[in-house]
Formats: C-alpha cells, structure tokens, sequence
C-alpha cells in the first residue's frame, strides 16, 4: 500500500446489556482521508465515532491507531494517545465551557499534553483563530459572547490545539445555518488540506457527506450495510437501504420520492436475517433466515445484501 | 389599496388558477415592547394562498417566520404590537377579539409544529386530545368524537388506530407523533393548515413518509398550506410558491420554481448556493458571508447589503418589493435569473 492508513477499525461491537448498539463495524481511513459515516437516528453512528475515540468502552474489536491497538491501552496511555485524535461535536457548547474564555480553551489543551512553553502556547493560540478566520480580539471572550458558526470555529481551533493527526467530528454542522454551514464546510476542508488532517466525519445528511468525504460508509441499525468511495455510493448505491436513502432526500421533485415503509426498528428487537428485511422492498424468504454477509463488488464498494449474490464473483 | 399583491405572472401554471384565496396576508408588521421601546421582528409582510395551494416562508433562523405565522394563528407573544390586515376565507380575523379568533380558527386553521411532543400534552392519552378538539369544535358526541378519531388515525397511516388512541405521546416514535398532529391538525375540516418545520426533526426516510402524507392530504381535502422551512429543496418539490425572508423584510416572492431555479434576490441566490449539490464533486462551496444580523441591529437601508457582493451606496436607501423578471424582490440590483 502507497498511502499509510491511520485508523483501522477491525469488529468494532457494542453492547448495552441486550441492547446491540452497534455490531461488528470495520473500516480503514488512509492518511489525510475522510471517511463518511451516514444514517438515520439510531443507526449506530455517533456510538461508532464515541467507540473510536473510546469515549464509550467497546464489548469487541480492535483500533488501531498509529500501529497502537487504542481499545487495549491503559487510561493512563489512552490520555496521551488523545493528544494525536481530537474531536468536534454538533453542539459547541457541548465541547466549549462556558467560563473558559477563548485563550483558556486553546491553551489548556497544549498544557494537558505538555506542548510548548506559555509563551509559545498563546503564539498557538493566536496562530489558531487566524486560521479559523477569527480576530484576535475574540481571545478574551467567552463563548455565549458568539454565534453558532462562531462557537464552531472555536471549537475546531480548540480541536486543532494539539495538531491531531485526525479529528472526529459528529454531526459539525447539523446545528447550523445554511449560509454558515457552508463557511464552516469550506474551512474543515481547507484546514485538512493545509494540515494533512485524517478525518471521520459523522453526518445524517447526504448532501454535506457527499461534499466532505472520500470514502463513505453507511450504517442501519448498528452495521455498516455498503461501503465504498463516494463516487460509487452515489453514483451507483447497491443496497437498497442506501437506494432508498438517497431517494428519500428532498430536491427531487416530489414524485420522485422513494416510499421506505415502517421506520427502523429498535435495538431491543434487530429482525433475524437482514436487519433491513422489515423495510425492504425487495426482501424474499432466504433475508429472514439468512444473515447476508459484506459482498466485495469491486472498485472499493462493498455491501451486504442476498441480491447482490449473483454480482459477488463479477 | 393591494397594489403590491399583484398577480403572479404564471399563476395559470398553479393547480388551482381560479380557486378562492384563503388566506390573504397585507402589510403585516410585529414589534415586540420591551423595556427599551419597540423592537422591530417582522416589517411589511404580504402574500396570500388559495384554496389548494402551498406556499413556503422560507429562512435562516430569526428571519422571522415563525413569528410571523404565530400572527396569523393569534398565539404571538403578549407584549407584540401588530398592524396590517389578515384575510382568512374572506373575513378579516386581525381584528377579532381573542375569543371569537380562537372560535374560527379552532375549526378552521390547522396546526402542525416541528416538535409534536411540545404540542402535544404528554399527560393525556391521545384519544382524549383528540376528542375533546372534536366535541369541542364540531359539538360530537363522545362516542361520534371517538369514532371519527379513530378514521382520521386510520386515515394518516397509523396502525391498530384504537389502541393508539388509549396511548400516550411519548410511547410513538418521531414520525408516528407527527402523523398524530396531523390527523389533529385536519380533524376539524380546516381550510388552511400552517406547518411550521413539520419534518426538521425527522430522519430522511420519514421525512419523504410525511410529506407524502400531507400531500395527499391538501389534494384530498383541497387545503391551503402554509409551510414553513429552512429548507429550499423541500420548498422545490412540495410547494408552488415561495416567500423569501430575511430579517424580517420579505426579501423574494413567486413560483417556486422560479425562485429555486432562477432566484432574482441576491440572498435567495446565495442560500441556494450554499447547500451542496447532490451531483458535484468535492469543489468548494459558495457560502453567504458573516451572518445574520440580530434584532434591533438592522441596517438602515437593505438589510442584506452588509452582506451582499452587489451593495453600493443606493442600497443605503431601503428598497420596495417589486416585480423584476418572473418574480417579486426587495432589492435595487437584483440578478437577471440565469435561465
């Protein structure tokens, strides 16, 4: 392989006591990549990013992290590893405290990990806002003080402070405003091109997964049913959950809707076979029994789905 | 006296050309009173729907739709001031008494809000909200009122209607909460139903289940909807025209398609912009920049100027909303529609 991988999530499950949050999640991001996780509410995204950031302690699977097996280190190791994979959320006051001012919040991640002398913390911090086109007077401010488009890109300066090599970031934009969404899109991207920065990025919506990520995994009820490149689950989606997906998403004239029955069942009760099955247009006797296993369909893509049988050898 | 209401060029491509107007909005401005005077929210406000007929108000947060629909329903705040006129099937309600705006607009507005479980009580079973609206709007009994509530949850797509209706809010996931509040919503015959971010909160799969649902609803029962969204694309498929606010002022007013395909506003253009595309590749988006200015620190003259590419000295005059190509915008350079 060319390109190094940074994060390589091998079985990735999670168990609340009977509740199979998220079940058997593999996938790779090459440095410098994004890789999308998309889904609906109770798809097992979030608890996947939670998982990977051991933030929620997995039940299985490995993360491999910079040649590091993540779910198997200490806290104390856990903590310095956290210096090298930093997070953004949906909500920035989640991640912002609230009588922290601004230089506070950038420099006490420097000063948890030990980075560089005080001086040299505040010259970080400084260098931060500048890159997150924020002035330099916003430093003795809090966050109420700013609006949402605002707290965010704080809170990515804040993400920054420890120069990660990858960022997590759930639902960054959800809370936003389209005009300053698309600000904040462009600067995420920017700031991974200057930086080199790996990402996965967690997001319900298609169109802000398509514009941000390279590779794209989408998940129904806590598994990933396809993945591939964005091109291809776009361009040419295999399981019928990620047809209908995209169907679903308005902007296409309203007869051209896809009609998905029922809505996803809970994780109490994950149907037999095809977790998808209860939904699907297409389902036939063996999805019941049969659990369908990731079929490779080569150029990257990948799903599980009995239809695709025929197509696995191509 | 309605000079600025004039006819849309293309209305014989709406589904209803020659269908009644039902609700008519004119010139609707709203201040709230606070300690420091008036505080300016809504300014100038007028469009009207047929019977029929979906029209979307459209805006970032605190552009002030929903506030401006809160007027129309009579639930704005206590200490707002309100002036301008609103139509409802030919009768002025805006200056109604409380109670007698209450009387008409229980039978004939329904209400769909983005969170059911604020609208909903979470301590009464749903039958019983649904049959004490009945009783009390149509004066059925209890029994006709039970009945005729389990058809209307029959009738929006929700399953064992009977047992539903002993149950509580919070036992229905998302999408089910929001077909209650629209068998709740038309229970009455209304002839306009206001949706205010009905499907925001919804995943996408039942997002596209409930705009269904309520298409087939205003086909089935010839309702005007207002609809109110952040959300462009939604405007694109489901509503035949558009108006288009920005801190308060309507900014851009027509055909949907219009606005959506060829808007005329520099903001309605720039909000299209600033979605990603589902076709393009990984470019760069065109945001709008900095942001929305808060109430009560509007500029002077066109409030987008602050924020607009094609703002010169003129625009620190305050424009009117006029007729420029297909459709109707407050702006003094606005764009030539790219068609």
């Amino acid at each position: 392989m060319s390109t190094q991988t940074v994060l390589s999530v091998t079985g990735l499950s999670k168990s609340f006591k009977a509740v199979k949050a998220v079940r058997d999640v593999s996938f790779t991001i090459p440095k410098g990549k994004t890789f999308g996780l998309v889904g609906e509410s109770g798809s097992g995204k979030s608890t996947t990013a939670r998982l990977v950031l051991r933030l929620v302690e997995p039940t299985s699977g490995a993360i491999g992290f910079r040649g590091r097996d993540l779910a198997g280190l200490s806290a104390r190791d856990l903590r310095a590893e956290r210096r090298h994979m930093q997070m953004i959320f949906q909500d920035p006051f989640g991640s912002l405290n609230p009588r922290m001012s601004v230089r506070d919040a950038l420099v006490e991640p420097q000063l948890v990990h030990g980075i560089g002398t005080p001086a040299e913390q505040l010259r970080t911090a400084e260098r931060l806002l500048a890159e997150v086109s924020m002035p330099r007077a916003a430093l003795d401010r809090y966050p109420h003080e700013f609006s949402g488009g605002q707290r965010q890109r704080i809170a990515i300066a804040r993400a920054l402070a420890t120069n990660p090599e990858m960022i997590v970031a759930d639902e960054p934009v959800s809370a936003l405003d389209v005009s300053v969404q698309a600000q904040v899109l462009n600067l995420m991207r920017d700031l991974q091109d200057r930086h080199g920065t790996t990402m996965l990025f967690i997001s319900h919506d298609l169109r802000v997964v398509q514009f941000m990520c390279d590779e794209i995994g989408v998940m129904y009820l806590g598994e990933i049913v396809e993945q591939g490149p964005r091109d291809r689950i776009y361009g040419a989606p295999a399981h019928p959950y990620t047809q209908a997906l995209l169907a679903s998403a308005p902007g296409k004239g309203s007869g051209q809707r896809a009609r998905l029955k029922g809505e996803i069942p809970s994780a109490h009760a994950v149907p037999s076979g095809c977790a998808f099955r209860t939904r699907c247009p297409h389902a036939f006797e063996r999805c019941t029994t049969d659990k369908p296993a990731m079929r490779d369909l080569g150029g990257g893509q990948k799903a599980a789905c009995h239809l695709l049988d025929g197509m696995a050898s191509a | 006296m309605t000079a600025h209401l004039a006819p849309l060029p293309a209305d014989q491509l709406s589904p209803a050309p020659l269908a009644p107007t039902v609700l008519d909005v004119d010139n609707l401005s709203l201040s709230l009173r606070n300690a420091d005077g008036m505080l300016p929210i809504v300014t100038d406000v007028s469009f009207s729907i047929r019977q029929g007929e979906a029209v979307a108000l459209v805006g970032e947060s605190g552009c002030g739709k929903s506030i401006t629909a809160s007027a129309i329903m009579g639930i704005a705040p206590e200490n707002a001031v309100i002036s301008g006129t609103i139509t409802l099937n030919g009768k002025v309600i805006s200056n109604l008494s409380p109670g007698d705006r209450r009387r008409l607009c229980g039978r004939h507005m329904g209400f769909i809000f983005q969170e059911p479980m604020t609208a909903l009580h979470p301590a009464l079973s749903i039958g019983r909200q649904m049959t004490d609206t009945l009783r009390h709007n149509l004066g059925l009994s209890q029994g006709e009122a039970t009945n005729r509530a389990a058809e209307l949850l029959d009738r929006v797509g929700i399953p064992r209607a009977r047992d539903i209706l002993k149950g509580y809010v919070h036992e229905l996931s998302g999408g089910m909460r929001q077909r209650v509040m629209i068998a709740l919503a038309i229970s009455c015959g209304p002839s306009l139903i206001i949706a205010d971010e009905p499907t925001t909160a919804l995943d996408v799969t039942i997002q596209a289940q409930v705009l269904d649902l309520l298409e087939d609803m205003r086909r089935e029962l010839n309702l005007a909807m207002l609809f109110i969204t952040h959300d462009l694309e939604v405007v694109g498929d489901f509503c035949e025209k558009a108006v288009v606010m920005y801190a308060g002022d309507v900014v851009e007013r027509g055909l949907s398609a219009d606005i959506v395909g060829a808007p005329t506003h520099p903001y309605a253009r720039g909000l299209i912009d600033a979605v990603p595309a589902h076709d393009d590749g990984r470019t760069r988006l065109t945001p709008i920049l900095g942001t929305v200015p808060p109430v009560g620190q509007w500029p002077e003259g066109c409030r987008f100027a602050p924020r607009c590419s094609r703002a010169d000295a003129q625009c620190q005059t305050r424009p009117s909303l006029e007729r420029h190509g297909q459709t109707d915008a407050r702006c003094w350079h606005p764009l030539e529609g790219n068609r």
